[in-house]
């Protein structure tokens, strides 16, 4: 089978920012590349750079979605020459005339051959260096952790003595402060949640209730810190995971649950985190099991993620599903995309997913996003200033958190018309990523409301 | 009062006053209610932490049983049904890359091309449109039908985009003019006055009154199509009209109209100022007088010395505006030229435009003269004086020279260019004289095309564009202006590995729109052999 080269929109949407997207355009010239090849499973090519020697650029495009490698000093990922090699493939498919280089080759190699290690040591039993070492290293942890839990207790039950009414933007340093003990207790989750309370704090109408809401959730992993034997299993790994402290990866694909699935992607969604980091998240439904999985990763300094993933390309795979009482993330055990797509499954009737929602948030009360998949959804533009987008729903409003871009173009692909929509449900927003009409699919282009 | 409420309450003051639940009624069947009031129970009435686990609690709770809130609004009701066939992918994609690309030229002709075939935009790209439109008034004329009833829905729903709002592209002329846009309500009335010119100004005149400035300004200036001796009693009238821009426009209008008692006016002011002078009969003028008086007078221009009072009623300014370069004298003789017939030039001083334009030019006021004679063409076409304009000044860089082009024939028009490609240097001037004369759906006559672009090229080869920014930035415009078989003049220039960024994308830049171009002809003709001769 001949693969089709990307269109020029598909190798666009690829892009990370317009800039890049711009200055790829301006290296979309055979000239600029003194060679360029392409098989079905790679395409690459040498740019000339302002240096004497010139980037060798290349594309594994044999995964679902293309992985990208420069040898330029670009941060940005893809970088301008990926993508510019993608560009100039839709374009003149017919100058891609060169032989595949060592470098090409190797890289290939090496990344078959990671991705064997990477199964080999799934199977492989896992290796304790010193189970009595480490377990009293988890021991320690655990009474840091405890102690900290401890002193965020009375924390909390001094501001709410002093009442939330005094709470004021000027009381940041001392929430920082705070914040800042949680994460030397070894608990950098409850530190996160400290700066998430006070983040609410001056902010829209009812900032107090909301404020109140988070300081309670609070309450609850202190109260269950400190009764963390008795908890279920499943809810002590929810505890662990809201503490700030996953589980290993290593752990997770020996001992997690397995699901061998074709995986359906609903949504992508990039976030940029902290200077260079970037977070993505992947959303999964299994076809047959209709399990509903998050595969989350991260990229630093703009290198490639692993394996590709486009919404509506369907995977055949097995997860590992980190332990939970309502098992979402999970772990790309084993997976290869497979060729033709599969159409995507109607959403599942409303009720019922209202319902599942329901009781995802009753089995971890501590989580903080859920999955949420409704069909024949309107788009509706409101005055509220405050949350002007909101979804119709059987005469029903849901409040979204999207950027105005966004929300335009979703409003221009539903035209007032129902759409299938996915998104993350917060607790008070529904944040949407991918939508489907009927003649057309949108996808967000970020998140809005998740920079903490 | 809920628990919630209590809770949230008890939590603002502070739990060192004293709280408590609600009592709960008899037989409540709400579960939470019970749980909280238990663990509220099961606990010492000061346990630390108490309010915020209970409000914890609650708060799952609520959460997990949250129901999106009931709306009283209506939904918004949906686009109304298509006329247009939906462009396909190959449309689509072009419309596309015109609009990410950027050159407006591009963008205009794609545009002409899709709104010829009457296609309209696939959904994904209103905004871009839309917000291309908002950007360029020049734009919409064919955008707005490309649009389709999504794209004009769409626009209802975003203040911004205001001006694409309007009536259903296939209603009737009436619901246009009762409930159309301002662009389609002077389309209403273009189109009617080139049929019916009474009907289309009785039209207006019976919705004047409700009218806002900014509507009026722009409604009264469609009447300058088939404009007639009886639009005047209406013009008049409006010469008293609250807005300035009304105003104007209406004194522009009567100017154009060589009979009206406006014109009138501004020819006796004139004739003052535009005298022949017979020369002072020396001796031996005094011998051969009889061979002298038969010669051509000798015409003199003054501009007024003081401002009359009756100037302002006809839209005249004593005052010169404060950024103004002309001295005051010659601003007042700018503005009774500006509305002055132009046909009165000709017939009182019997000589052709030419010669008016030459005698100006031994006069002391040829800037406010020639100002003042192209604003007047703007209301006035007259291809006898664009011409005698552009010849007059040919190296002029006039704000407003596209509208003289545009007033010649094509064959003068492509003469023009020619003989100025022929004279200049400066090949960045010709260029932009070129595509001034060029309307931006149209393409440079075959000569004029090949020339250019054989110039064009030269430049570029000896490495030009180095250092040309100005030819850079026009370059892409420049390949929309062309004629399509001038094109492959411009393709496969040079290009070297050493070419510094933004002239390389300036380059493919140059070689997207080509393509793209060359993509719109191909398209263009294909579609237009599909379409069924009727």
């Amino acid at each position: 089978m001949t693969r089709t080269p990307l269109t020029a929109a598909a190798v666009a949407a690829l892009s990370p920012d317009d800039a890049s997207t711009k200055a790829a355009r301006g290296l979309v010239a055979p000239a600029k590349w003194p060679m360029l090849g392409a098989t079905d499973a790679a395409v690459w090519g040498e740019c000339q750079g302002s240096g004497s020697k010139p980037y060798q650029t290349q594309v594994d495009v044999s995964g679902a979605g293309p992985t990208f490698r420069c040898s330029c000093p670009s941060r940005k990922f893809p970088c301008k020459h990926g993508l510019a090699l993608l560009l100039l493939q839709a374009q003149t498919p017919q100058s891609f005339t060169a032989a595949e280089p060592a470098w090409v080759s190797e890289w290939l190699a090496s990344r078959q051959e990671r991705a064997e290690k990477k199964e080999a040591k799934a199977a492989a039993a896992p290796v304790v260096a010193d189970p009595a070492a480490s377990a009293k290293r988890e021991a320690q942890r655990v009474q840091r952790m405890a102690a900290g839990a401890q002193e965020l207790a009375l924390w909390l039950d001094d501001t709410s003595r002093k009442g939330l009414a005094a709470v004021s933007g000027s009381d940041g340093p001392a929430w920082v402060t705070m914040a800042a003990r949680m994460v030397d207790a070894q608990a950098p989750g409850l530190g996160q949640r400290i700066t998430q309370a006070f983040a609410v704090v001056g902010q829209g109408r009812d900032w107090p209730a909301r404020l109140l809401g988070r300081l309670g959730n609070l309450q609850l992993l202190v109260d269950a810190v400190a009764q963390r034997e008795r908890l279920s299993p499943g809810l002590q790994a929810d505890l662990r995971q809201a503490l700030g402290w996953p589980m290993e990866r290593d752990d997770v694909l020996s001992t997690g649950e397995r699901v061998s699935d074709q995986w359906q992607v609903l949504a992508e969604v990039r976030v940029e985190r902290e200077a260079r980091l970037t977070e993505r998240r992947v959303w999964l439904q299994g076809a047959r099991s209709q399990r509903r999985a998050l595969l989350v990763d991260f990229s630093f300094a703009g290198k490639a993620f692993e394996q590709g993933w486009s919404v509506g390309m369907p995977h055949s795979g097995t997860l590992a599903f980190y332990p939970s009482a309502d098992p979402l993330r999970a772990l790309l055990a084993d997976s290869s995309p497979v060729p033709d797509a599969a159409p995507l499954p109607q959403a599942p009737a409303s009720a019922a997913e209202w319902t599942a929602l329901a009781t995802r948030m009753a089995a971890n009360p501590w989580a903080q996003s859920w999955p949420l998949w409704l069909d024949a959804v309107q788009l509706q533009y409101t005055a509220d200033a405050e949350c002007p987008w909101w979804f119709w729903m059987e005469a029903r409003a849901i409040p979204l958190a999207i950027s105005e871009a966004d929300a335009w173009q979703l409003m221009a692909i539903a035209a007032g018309g129902a759409v299938s929509i996915f998104g993350e449900w917060t607790g008070e927003v529904l944040r949407p990523l991918t939508a489907w009409s009927d003649a057309d699919r949108w996808a967000a282009t970020g998140v809005v409301g998740d920079n903490v | 009062m809920n628990d919630w409420n209590t809770l949230l309450q008890a939590a603002l003051v502070g739990t060192e006053r004293p709280w408590s639940l609600p009592n709960l009624q008899e037989g409540e069947p709400d579960p939470v209610a019970h749980m909280l009031r238990d663990a509220h129970a099961q606990s010492a009435p000061d346990a630390p932490g108490l309010l915020l686990r209970l409000a914890g609690a609650k708060a799952v709770c609520q959460r997990a049983g949250w129901t999106a809130p009931a709306t009283a609004l209506d939904p918004i009701a949906p686009a109304a049904p298509e006329s247009r066939t939906l462009a396909n992918t190959a449309w689509s994609q072009l419309l596309s890359q015109a609009v990410t690309l950027g050159p407006q030229r591009l963008q205009h002709q794609v545009l002409f091309a899709m709104d010829t075939a009457a296609l309209r935009a696939p959904p994904a790209l209103l905004p871009a449109l839309l917000h291309a439109g908002r950007q360029s008034v020049a734009l919409r004329t064919h955008l707005l039908p490309v649009l389709g009833e999504r794209g004009r829905w769409l626009a209802q729903q975003n203040a911004e985009w205001a001006y694409a709002c309007g009536a259903q592209e296939q209603a009737d002329t009436q619901t246009h003019w009762a409930h159309g846009s301002l662009e389609q309500r002077c389309a209403v009335l273009r189109t009617e006055r080139t049929t019916a010119p009474a009907a289309a100004r009785e039209r207006l005149q019976a919705d004047w009154e409700n009218l806002a400035a900014k509507d009026r300004a722009a409604l009264i200036a469609t009447l300058h199509v088939g404009l007639c001796a009886d639009d005047e009693a209406f013009l008049t009238l409006q010469l008293k009209d609250r807005a300035v821009d009304v105003r104007r426009t209406a004194a522009d209008l009567l100017a154009a109209l060589p009979s009206s008692a406006y014109s009138q006016r501004m020819v006796a002011r004139m004739q003052a100022l535009v005298q022949s002078e017979q020369a002072e009969p020396g001796l031996v003028g005094r011998l051969l007088g009889k061979v002298l008086s038969s010669a051509q007078p000798r015409w003199t221009v003054q501009a007024p010395n003081a401002a009359e009072a009756d100037w302002k009623a006809d839209q005249l300014e004593p005052e010169r505006p404060k950024y103004e370069p002309l001295g005051e004298r010659a601003w007042w003789l700018f503005q009774l030229t500006s509305r002055t017939p132009l046909t009165w030039w000709t017939q009182h001083t019997g000589l052709d435009p030419a010669g008016v334009l030459a005698l100006a030019k031994a006069s002391d006021w040829n800037d406010a003269l020639l100002r003042g004679w192209h604003h007047a063409m703007l209301w006035q076409p007259d291809a006898a004086w664009a011409q005698a304009l552009l010849d007059s000044a040919p190296a002029a860089r006039w704000d407003g020279r596209s509208s003289l082009l545009a007033l010649l024939a094509p064959q003068q028009r492509e003469q023009y260019h020619l003989a100025q490609l022929a004279a200049s240097t400066n090949l960045h001037d010709v260029a932009v004289s070129c595509l001034d004369g060029c309307a931006p759906h149209a393409h440079l006559g075959l000569a004029v095309s090949e020339r250019l672009a054989q110039l064009l090229r030269q430049h570029i080869d000896q490495g030009a564009l180095v250092n040309d920014y100005s030819l850079r930035n026009q370059l892409p415009d420049l390949a929309c202006a062309l004629h399509p078989q001038a094109l492959p003049q411009l393709a496969n220039l040079p290009r070297s590995a050493e070419e510094t960024a933004s002239l390389s994308e300036a380059l493919t830049l140059l070689e997207q729109v080509i393509h793209s171009r060359q993509k719109l002809i191909q398209l263009s003709e294909a579609t237009s052999t599909e379409t069924p001769t009727p």
